[in-house]
């Protein structure tokens, strides 16, 4: 059973791959055929099925038919499948409607049919299965191709190569995919020959190579396309055309360049066609030539009017003593230009050079000098015809130059001569080896500082070029304005450029020599009638980047704290830009980075507040216009506080405290009695206290003896100051108020007492009622301050008062006998000498006389006398 | 009109000067030789002829194996002339300057009936030879060059007529060719005197373009 099952696969197998286009026959018993095996795209579609009784898989047995196309389901209705037939129609998932006619049972077998409206598949195989066991089986299939008709080819063109073997070469644009088997076929035809050829082409191909038999060189041929396929044809658009006429050449070969004698401005070419088309005699030609120092071609090649032949032609009409490069091209006709040939160069002949040169001079030299220095520059005008190779210039006091007059012979496009100060004018001239230009007049103003222009700006326009711009003056004398410009990194005097500007402009372009990231100084200046302007010059470039190369830190001073960075300026040729900023970066090693940007003149810089003994790293950024730079790492290390620091820092806080200690020494030394009252106050002990015991040898062991004191400790009277008591104060010490401060020191110091006993204190109610009261006064001592030794205490010298001190002190009558005032600074230096009453005789005139000096002691005295009275 | 007087004494005068059938020449087609389309047709017609003597060498090399057969060699070729006549080779047309008794109709025909003959000649040959491209090339050549001949002709031709041909001559020579060497001795000959022929043309041509020119 198996085998006869293989065997029917097969069968049907082997039938479906044998069948043909329209019709299958799967075996004798199953027919699938349909009537439109090729359609146009979206046309309705049938085919039918026929199934014969002999077939195995119906005998006796009762089926069902179904449809696929492209493996996918034609739904059919039972209905449609009962012998009575009917239509039924569905659409399935892909959106066409398919219909299954009829599935009819008759006497012979079955047939079924089945109508698709519009087929929008390009291809398809519509297959018949038969369904009685599951899956069901398919007994046949038809293909059906939709598809589009041919359209008309479009585009035809055709190039004839003449390179050998020659075609002619065709193509065409074959228009919109038809989805179906197209066949094209190129016709021709040669009028002259009565001869009509075709040509079948490849599928799928679109162009076509004519061989050299198929066309007459130098007559005309019809040729057209035709596309055919199953569901029409189209012709395209018939091209007449002369094949030679379609040519291509070769680039044909330039032979020779040459100048012939007396043709001045003509070249003489020699040229020829490429070996295999030199069989042809005439050709149209185009020649194209370019100086030798230019870069393009001239842009209009110049079309030799009529056809040529291979023979040597003239160009005319180019440059005298000037290098061309000569190209030509061909064509017959109107055929495509041949690519341009080899180039091939000649010099043509030379003639003297014309046209003026335009110039800009320099002057530089002290008016008291007897010439004057000039550095003149010129360069071409637009006029100017080198005519040849300028073999030198001339700078000339003399129009028509002579040796003699000469200031300068050169081939460079300046010159540096001295000129008298009393030229006003130079000649130059270029000359070639046909001869000399006619001169060109230089004027050598006199005034050259006159008014600048202002606001001069330069920008840069591209990376070759900068515009210039200044605010132009408003004089009539202003004739115009010469540019110049000079590259910064060459000191070369022969690289300086100029351009002279018309007066009613304001800004130029300046091109020539112009490179980016290069430093150019551009100067303007004013022209007047009589002199030229002072320049006004500034720094620019076309176009900035970063500099090439950053400069290296270099360590100016280390210290514990701070470290002091240097480093030199960038090349000029290294610095890509105007800088704008150096910044240090730098870190210690706990990574904590710090900025600090550097004055751009100075190129130093310090880092403070490091910490001692530490170590930094450290990088310099460079900025210019345009961009940045990072410089080399590098590392810092602070200094230790080492031995000698701490001693300089010690010796200097000594030092400094030493001074301090001085200064209040001395401040103590000179108000040493206030100080003393104020912070160690004599304070005697009433129980030890007397003057008795003043009087003793111990208790004056303290005070040297008068005569000593007169030697050695001589206290000068610098202020005497009478304290003057509140009146209050005294009139409650009057009030029986013995709390006063003041009475406290007349009754704890002699000095307080010699205060109170001041006689504008010594009112009559006071002394009346104070009878142990002593007014006192202060006596302030003072003298040079060699004569004192500072370990020297001073001397205070009692006044001749017999009035007691203290009770104590009536008790103890006995007092110094003899006290000595020393003369006070600023009165003779007469030593007064106060002795005790009883030391009467000659000295008492004198007392009296000094007591005139001293009125408070002489108050006393007159108050002892009107006691003792 | 002044002007055109002395332009017609300068043209006769420079008839005079040279032969009489350029007189003929300019006296019966003088309106044909005005037509720049002629001129046209005689340097195309020069260039085809200059093709066809450049590509005679080479196609000889490919064709020629015997050593003998040297293309340029009058002595070897003078012993071939019994074989020539054995082969059944006619003579190519003969060209000459344009006179009153060989107008320049006469001289186009003789052109393009010596073309043909030669064209005849290879067609019988080329069948019997191994390499023929460079043979068949020559004879696309030759047929162009007739072509643009026979448009001259046309041009010049009073009365249409059809070009006269040989046409004996092919079919005597494709029954004489019974050996290789009788094939190589027949190329020889014919593109020997192709190259001959070509030459006479190129000089025939040259007279036309000169009595143009100095028509013009």
């Amino acid at each position: 059973m198996a085998s006869a099952w293989i065997a029917m696969f097969a069968t049907l197998l082997l039938a479906f791959v044998n069948g043909t286009k329209d019709e299958v026959h799967t075996s004798p018993s199953v027919e699938v055929h349909t009537s439109t095996p090729v359609v146009a795209l979206g046309s309705p579609v049938t085919a039918s099925c026929v199934i014969r009784d002999d077939c195995p898989l119906i005998k006796g047995k009762a089926i069902h038919i179904v449809w696929h196309l492209n493996q996918r389901l034609i739904p059919s209705s039972p209905a449609a499948a009962n012998e009575s037939g009917g239509n039924s129609a569905a659409a399935n998932e892909s959106g066409w409607i398919s219909t299954v006619l009829y599935s009819v049972a008759n006497q012979s077998g079955w047939n079924s049919t089945v109508s698709i409206p519009s087929f929008t598949d390009t291809r398809g195989y519509l297959t018949c299965c038969v369904l009685h066991t599951f899956p069901c089986q398919i007994v046949g299939a038809v293909e059906i191709r939709a598809g589009f008709p041919p359209p008309a080819p479009q585009n035809l063109s055709c190039l004839t190569n003449l390179t050998k073997p020659e075609t002619l070469s065709c193509q065409w644009d074959p228009g919109q995919d038809t989805h179906l088997p197209t066949q094209y076929t190129l016709h021709t035809k040669i009028r002259d020959l009565q001869e009509s050829n075709t040509y079948v082409l490849p599928p799928g191909a679109h162009h076509y190579r004519i061989p050299r038999t198929g066309f007459v060189l130098f007559s005309e041929i019809e040729i057209y396309v035709k596309a055919v396929n199953a569901l029409g044809q189209a012709t395209s658009t018939p091209l007449l055309l002369e094949p030679m006429k379609s040519a291509k050449f070769d680039p044909p070969k330039v032979l020779k360049v040459q100048a012939e004698p007396n043709r001045y401005g003509c070249l003489r070419l020699s040229w020829c066609l490429s070996e295999e088309q030199a069989w042809v005699t005439i050709v149209s030609l185009e020649v194209r030539q370019k100086t030798a120092n230019s870069k393009q071609w001239s842009e209009e090649p110049v079309s030799v009017p009529r056809l040529v032949r291979q023979r040597p032609m003239e160009v005319c009409r180019l440059l005298h003593g000037t290098e061309y490069h000569i190209q030509i091209r061909v064509r017959y006709h109107q055929s495509p230009w041949s690519e341009w040939s080899n180039s091939n160069a000649a010099v043509t002949l030379e003639r003297a050079p014309t046209g003026r040169l335009d110039s800009w001079m320099t002057v530089s030299g002290e008016q008291r000098q007897k010439h004057l220095s000039v550095h003149l520059l010129w360069k071409p005008s637009k006029q100017f015809r080198a005519n040849g190779k300028i073999l030198s210039y001339v700078v000339s006091l003399q129009k028509q130059p002579t040796k003699k007059g000469q200031l300068c012979v050169t081939l460079d496009s300046h010159c540096v001569f001295q000129l008298p100060r009393r030229a006003r004018k130079v000649f130059l001239s270029a000359g070639n080896a046909a001869g000399a230009s006619s001169p060109t007049e230089v004027e050598v103003f006199q005034h050259r500082a006159l008014a600048a222009v202002s606001d001069v700006n330069v920008l840069p326009h591209d990376e070759r070029s900068l515009l210039v711009q200044w605010t132009s003056i408003h004089s009539s004398s202003v004739t115009g304005y010469v540019v110049e410009w000079r590259p910064l990194w060459k000191m070369d005097p022969s690289l300086i450029l100029f351009d002279h500007i018309d007066r009613n402009q304001s800004s130029t372009l300046i091109s020539e020599s112009i490179e980016p990231y290069k430093p150019y100084g551009i100067s303007v200046y004013p022209r007047y009638k009589d002199g030229i302007g002072l320049p006004q010059t500034v720094e620019a470039y076309s176009r900035q980047k970063a500099p090439s190369a950053a400069p290296n830190l270099r360590v100016r001073e280390t210290f514990y704290s701070r470290i002091e960075l240097t480093w030199e300026e960038i090349p000029l040729c290294q610095r890509n830009g105007i800088v704008q900023s150096y910044q240090i970066f730098y870190w210690n090693e706990q990574g904590n980075t710090k900025v600090v940007t550097a004055e751009l003149e100075k190129r130093r810089v310090v880092l403070g507040e490091l910490n001692p003994s530490s170590s930094y790293k450290a990088f310099i950024m460079v900025s210019t216009g345009g961009g940045s730079l990072n410089g080399s790492e590098v590392t810092l290390k602070t200094e230790p506080m080492d031995v000698l620091a701490i001693i300089m820092i010690v010796i200097s806080s000594g030092v400094g405290l030493s001074l301090l200690v001085i200064i209040s020494v001395l401040a103590c030394f000179s108000t040493h009695e206030r100080l003393k009252m104020c912070f160690w106050p004599m304070i005697p002990d009433p129980a030890n206290s007397s003057i008795k015991r003043w009087t003793t040898s111990d208790s004056m062991q303290d005070i040297p003896p008068v005569q000593d004191m007169q030697e050695s400790s001589l206290v000068y009277l610098s202020h005497l100051s009478l304290m003057d008591l509140p009146k209050k104060g005294l009139e409650k010490r009057g009030g029986q108020i013995t709390d006063d401060s003041w009475c406290h020191c007349s009754d704890t110091s002699d000095l307080g007492e010699s205060i109170c006993g001041s006689p504008h204190a010594l009112s009559p109610s006071y002394l009346g009622s104070h009878q142990h009261s002593v007014p006192y006064a202060t006596v302030v001592f003072d003298s040079p301050y060699s004569s004192q030794p500072p370990s020297q205490s001073h001397a205070y010298l009692r006044s001749e008062s017999t009035q007691p001190l203290l009770e104590d002190e009536l008790e103890e009558p006995s007092s110094p006998k003899e006290y000595q005032n020393v003369p006070v600074r600023g009165t003779s230096g007469e030593q007064v000498s106060f002795r005790e009453c009883q030391d009467d005789g000659p000295g008492k005139g004198e007392l009296y006389t000094l007591w005139d000096d001293f009125p408070l002691l002489r108050a006393l005295a007159i108050n002892d006398i009107q006691s003792e009275t | 009109m002044n002007i055109l007087i002395v332009f017609a004494i300068l043209c006769n005068m420079a008839s005079y000067g040279h032969s009489a059938p350029i007189l003929e020449y300019s006296g019966e087609t003088g309106q044909l030789v005005e037509d720049p389309e002629f001129n046209l047709l005689v340097e195309n017609s020069q260039s085809l002829t200059k093709k066809v003597l450049d590509a005679i060498p080479e196609t000889h090399k490919s064709c020629i194996h015997s050593e003998t057969l040297i293309l340029n060699s009058t002595s070897e070729n003078r012993k071939l002339q019994y074989l020539a006549i054995n082969l059944g080779i006619p003579s190519a047309p003969t060209l000459k300057a344009l006179t009153d008794n060989f107008t320049l109709e006469t001289c186009l025909r003789r052109m393009s009936e010596g073309l043909q003959l030669h064209q005849d000649l290879l067609r019988a040959v080329v069948q019997r030879l191994a390499n023929t491209e460079s043979l068949t090339a020559l004879l696309t050549d030759i047929r162009d060059l007739r072509v643009q001949i026979n448009r001259m002709l046309k041009a010049v031709q009073v009365v249409e007529s059809p070009v006269a041909v040989q046409p004996t001559a092919t079919t005597s020579l494709a029954s004489h060719l019974t050996g290789d060497y009788e094939v190589q001795v027949a190329t020889h000959l014919t593109l020997v005197q192709l190259q001959s022929f070509g030459q006479d043309i190129v000089r025939s041509l040259r007279n036309i373009a000169q009595a143009n020119r100095e028509r013009d």
